[in-house]
C-alpha cells in the first residue's frame, strides 16, 4: 500500500516534471524570440 | 539517442514494483530454513547490486567529465551518487532488519561484508560534504569526479569480501556455478531486481531533469532581471 502510493507520487512528479520541461523550452523560444 | 520519456519510465517501475510485490508475497514459496522472513532478501540484494549500479554510473560519468570534458556528465555523475546513496541506506536498513530476525542482532562488527559496504557508503556520503565546501565551478567538477572514481574501488572489495572470507554467517547465493535457487525463487528475483533497477533509473532521471531545469529558470530569471534593468523607465 505505501509502495504503491510512493510510486504513484514517482509517476505524479514524473508528469509535473516533463509539463515543467515544455513551460521552460517556450519561455526560452520567446526570450530568443 | 532518444531517452524514454519520464512518464512512461515512472509508469513501468509502477507496474514491475507491483509484479515483483506479488511474486514476492504471494507466488515465492517459504524458506525451508528462515521461512517468511527471508522475502525481504529479493528487496535487499536488488537494492545492494542496484547501489553498485549507480556508484558505477557515477564513476563512469565522472571519467566522462575528466576524459571527454563532457559538459552534462558532472551533474549525471553527483545524481548517480546522489541515488548509490539513498539504496544504499536502504540496503543497510533491509540488511539490519534480516539479521535482527536470522541472527539476532542488528548489526556484527566482525562480518567483513557489512563493514566493507558501511565503509563503501560513508565513502560516499562523504562524496556531497566534498562537493559542497567548494565553490560552484570547474573545480569542484573536477574534484568531485576524482573522488567518485576513487570510489569505485570500494565496490569489488565490497561484492567479493564475502566470497574471500574464511568463516562468514552472511549467506552466499551467487557463485561462479550460477544462483543458488531456481524455480518461482528465481523469477521472483529476477523481476525484483529489474524493479529496482528501472525505479533506480526513474528516480536519477526524475532528479537529473529537476536539476536541469532549476539551471534553466536561474538563467531566464537573470536574463529577465538583465532586461529589466536595461530597458529604458516608461513614459508617463
Amino acid at each position: 500500500m505505501i509502495f504503491g502510493i510512493v510510486l504513484l507520487y514517482v509517476v505524479i512528479i514524473a508528469l509535473k516534471v516533463q509539463r515543467l520541461e515544455r513551460d521552460v523550452e517556450r519561455l526560452e523560444e520567446t526570450r530568443n524570440g | 539517442m532518444r531517452r524514454i520519456p519520464l512518464p512512461i519510465l515512472a509508469a513501468a517501475s509502477l507496474l514491475l514494483v507491483t509484479t515483483a510485490l506479488v511474486l514476492v508475497f504471494f507466488v515465492a514459496p517459504n524458506d525451508a530454513d528462515q521461512g517468511f522472513s527471508q522475502r525481504i532478501f529479493y528487496f535487499h540484494v536488488s537494492i545492494a547490486f542496484t547501489s553498485y549500479l549507480c556508484f558505477g554510473a557515477g564513476a563512469w560519468k565522472a571519467l566522462r567529465h575528466l576524459w571527454k570534458r563532457d559538459p552534462r556528465a558532472d551533474l549525471e555523475s553527483y545524481v548517480a551518487v546522489h541515488q548509490g546513496v539513498i539504496f544504499g541506506a536502504l540496503v543497510l536498513l533491509t540488511g539490519s532488519i534480516w539479521a535482527k530476525i536470522s541472527w539476532g542482532h542488528w548489526w556484527l562488527w566482525s562480518e567483513n561484508q557489512l563493514v566493507l559496504f558501511l565503509v563503501l557508503f560513508l565513502f560516499y556520503a562523504a562524496y556531497f560534504m566534498l562537493r559542497f565546501s567548494v565553490d560552484a565551478g570547474p573545480q569542484r567538477a573536477n574534484l568531485s569526479a576524482v573522488y567518485a572514481l576513487f570510489g569505485v574501488v570500494l565496490v569489488p572489495v565490497s561484492f567479493l569480501a564475502i566470497r574471500l572470507a574464511q568463516h562468514f554467517i552472511h549467506p552466499v547465493v551467487f557463485t561462479r556455478h550460477g544462483a543458488a535457487f531456481g524455480g518461482w525463487i528465481l523469477v521472483a528475483y529476477v523481476v525484483s531486481q529489474v524493479a529496482v533497477i528501472v525505479l533506480a533509473y526513474t528516480l536519477y532521471r526524475v532528479e537529473l531533469a529537476g536539476k536541469r531545469l532549476d539551471v534553466r529558470i536561474r538563467e531566464l530569471r537573470a536574463a529577465l532581471r538583465l532586461q529589466r534593468n536595461t530597458s529604458p523607465p516608461p513614459t508617463a
